[in-house]
Formats: structure tokens, C-alpha cells, sequence
């Protein structure tokens, strides 16, 4: 009966969100008004033990002394094993959580943009580069999922823009292929 | 027996850092570096049920943070936050709302070398910005490395004071006067 039990709880266990986090494990933090209520929002990056980073979005007034749960908890938003996160605040309120990688074939930054809007956080930004060792130039490809542009541009420097409507993604969702097929080097 | 191993070990575990902290009471965060070993620190300040603060300070790599400060401040109604200060020190702010205007203090920590190497509270800056147009605007900084404090009143000219005070360990007492020697 017991194991009966353990097996039925083993999934909301695996995606519980954590109740305590070790110190060392806190790869960026702001504070800052978002748009998303009353009191300014706070955003969390943490890594996990296996290099994913985990996104975590909570209000909390620092007067209240009260303790809650953050809203928000996204685990493996991205990855980053080498170098930390940046999270930066952009003045329309949205913010950006970008992370740098580098491999034998050259380095890429990824850069997802993320806002208030139609009362959730939503993605409404997307920018995935890759620098080639070959210093032959970069490969762009941007996604503007708020005006409904996508504009890629190839190593050759060829640049094709196209017009789509995906709207802003939540949080864990990702770009259909249809979209990122246009995404090559 | 098991209440002898618990008098034992009480001390300990009441000492110890945690290694564990709720995801919710992180409220600030700062990575630069704090030594000037060349490497990235991370500072951050945790907010307790309370409403203390404790002050951590992790390497760029590892889980051993390299200082830890219980209840290093309180806070009620104030704003903190983190600022890098050169290349082997950062600035805790704190910026308080009152009937009497606005008081912004800053602690400044940094690295120090020598027998007793470690991090220490080496400079402070208090700014008083009053409610009332008629009274004065204090600004003072005191660095307690090189013995000098800083005043300026009301923007006019810069006073320039030798102070001998030696630097306290971060969430250790002040060292006594500073107050008197600014905001007096």
C-alpha cells in the first residue's frame, strides 16, 4: 500500500518546484517592477545539478515578512554549463535571460525575452546567434513574437525576413519548427 | 543520551551557514569581484521571516561561501541594494523613507590583506536628503583604510577630516562615533 502511494506521488514530486535551494546554486537576480501587480517583481535564475537553469519569477514586498511561494517556477528554462547567465532589465518593463556557450565549432548566445503581457509572463522575444570558429561571420536568427517578424540572416550574410503569427509563447513553450526550419547556417 | 548528543551539537548547528535557503527570500544579488583575485564573485542577501538580511558571499565556483553574516541588517520599509565598487569591494545601500525625508546608507565591503586577511566593513557614506527645504543636506563618507572622512553640507564645499577607526568585520558593531562624526 505504501509503495502504492510513493508511485502516485512520484510525479507531482518530479515537478514540485523546490522548497530551499543552495546559495551557490543562484546564477542571476533582479528586482524590479514588471508590470505583473502592486509590488515590484523578482526574477531568480538557479542552476540545477545537472547545468539546466531554473527560472523563477515571485512578489514579494520586502517589508512584509512574509514568506511565499514564488508564482512562477520554470525548471531547465535554459542551459548554460560554462559561463553564468545574464539577466538584464529593459525599459519597457520586459527583461532578457541570456546565455553564452562555446564548443569546438565556435560559440553561440541565446537570448530569450520574456514580459508581462495579457496578465501572464510570456516570451515574446527570441535571438539565437552562432559565431563560427572560422570567423566567417555569424548566423542570426531573431524573433520578434510580439509585431509577428522573424528575420534570419545566413554565415553568407544572407538576411530573409518573413512575417508569422506565433504569438508569444508561455514560459516552457518553444518555437515550432515550422518557424525555426528557416533557423540553418 | 539523545538529548546530551543534542546539548553537544546545539552550538554547532546554531553557527552554522545554511546550505539550504527558500528560493523567495533571495533579494539582492551581485557578481563581481569582491577580492581581486580576478575572479567573478557572487554576493547575495537573503530576507528572513524576521526581516533580517544575511549577507553571503560564494565563490565563482563551489559551494563554500567564502563569508557569511548572520542578520548583518534589518530592514523595515527600505530598499537595499548591491553596487560593485572597484575591483575588490561592493557597496551594500540602503535607502530609507521617513517623516523626516530620505536616508541613504551605504556600507561599503571589501577585501583586506595582512595577518588578519578577510572581508571587512571599510568605508560607510550616509546621505540625509530632508523633507523641509530649509533644512540641511548631509553627505559624509568615511574610509576607514586610509583615516579620512568626507563631508559636505548642504553641496557647499567639501571638509576634509583625519579619523583613526579601524575597519570592523561586515555585521560586526560600527565603530563608535562614526555617527556623531556625520550626521553630528
Amino acid at each position: 500500500m505504501r509503495l502504492f502511494m510513493l508511485l502516485m506521488l512520484l510525479p507531482t514530486w518530479a515537478h514540485a518546484q523546490p522548497v530551499a535551494i543552495n546559495p551557490a546554486s543562484i546564477a542571476g537576480y533582479i528586482r524590479a517592477d514588471l508590470g505583473g501587480g502592486p509590488e515590484p517583481e523578482n526574477v531568480l535564475l538557479v542552476y540545477d545539478n545537472e547545468g539546466a537553469i531554473d527560472l523563477y519569477i515571485y512578489t514579494r514586498s520586502l517589508n512584509s515578512g512574509v514568506f511565499r511561494a514564488p508564482e512562477i517556477y520554470v525548471p531547465g528554462f535554459a542551459y548554460s554549463t560554462r559561463t553564468p547567465p545574464v539577466l538584464r532589465l529593459l525599459p519597457d518593463k520586459s527583461f532578457t535571460v541570456l546565455v553564452n556557450q562555446s564548443s569546438g565549432l565556435g560559440a553561440s548566445a541565446f537570448a530569450t525575452r520574456i514580459a508581462y503581457r495579457n496578465g501572464a509572463f510570456r516570451i515574446i522575444g527570441m535571438l539565437d546567434e552562432f559565431y563560427p570558429n572560422t570567423g566567417e561571420g555569424v548566423r542570426r536568427c531573431a524573433y520578434d513574437l510580439e509585431r509577428g517578424l522573424a528575420s534570419f540572416t545566413a554565415i553568407s550574410g544572407e538576411v530573409v525576413e518573413i512575417s508569422t503569427d506565433v504569438a508569444p509563447l508561455p514560459l516552457d513553450g518553444d518555437l515550432p519548427n515550422t518557424l525555426t526550419e528557416y533557423c540553418v547556417d | 543520551m539523545r538529548i546530551l548528543i543534542f546539548a553537544i551539537f546545539w552550538p554547532m548547528m546554531a553557527l552554522a551557514q545554511p546550505t539550504a535557503i527558500a528560493p523567495e527570500s533571495v533579494i539582492g544579488f551581485l557578481q563581481t569581484d569582491t577580492n581581486g583575485d580576478g575572479h567573478e564573485e557572487r554576493v547575495l542577501l537573503t530576507l528572513s521571516d524576521s526581516n533580517d538580511v544575511d549577507l553571503y558571499i560564494m565563490p565563482d565556483t563551489g559551494a563554500k561561501p567564502l563569508a557569511y553574516v548572520q542578520a548583518f541588517t534589518a530592514i523595515n520599509n527600505d530598499r537595499l541594494t548591491l553596487v560593485a565598487a572597484g575591483n575588490s569591494a561592493f557597496d551594500v545601500v540602503q535607502t530609507t523613507r521617513h517623516g523626516q525625508g530620505t536616508t541613504v546608507f551605504s556600507q561599503r565591503i571589501g577585501w583586506v590583506n595582512g595577518a588578519d586577511a578577510g572581508y571587512f566593513t571599510i568605508g560607510l557614506t550616509l546621505r540625509i536628503y530632508p523633507r523641509y527645504e530649509n533644512a540641511s543636506v548631509i553627505d559624509c563618507t568615511i574610509d576607514f583604510l586610509n583615516g579620512r572622512l568626507e563631508t559636505t553640507i548642504n553641496e557647499g564645499e567639501m571638509q576634509v577630516f583625519d579619523v583613526n577607526m579601524a575597519p570592523t568585520r561586515p555585521g560586526a558593531p560600527l565603530p563608535e562615533g562614526w555617527n556623531e562624526l556625520c550626521a553630528g
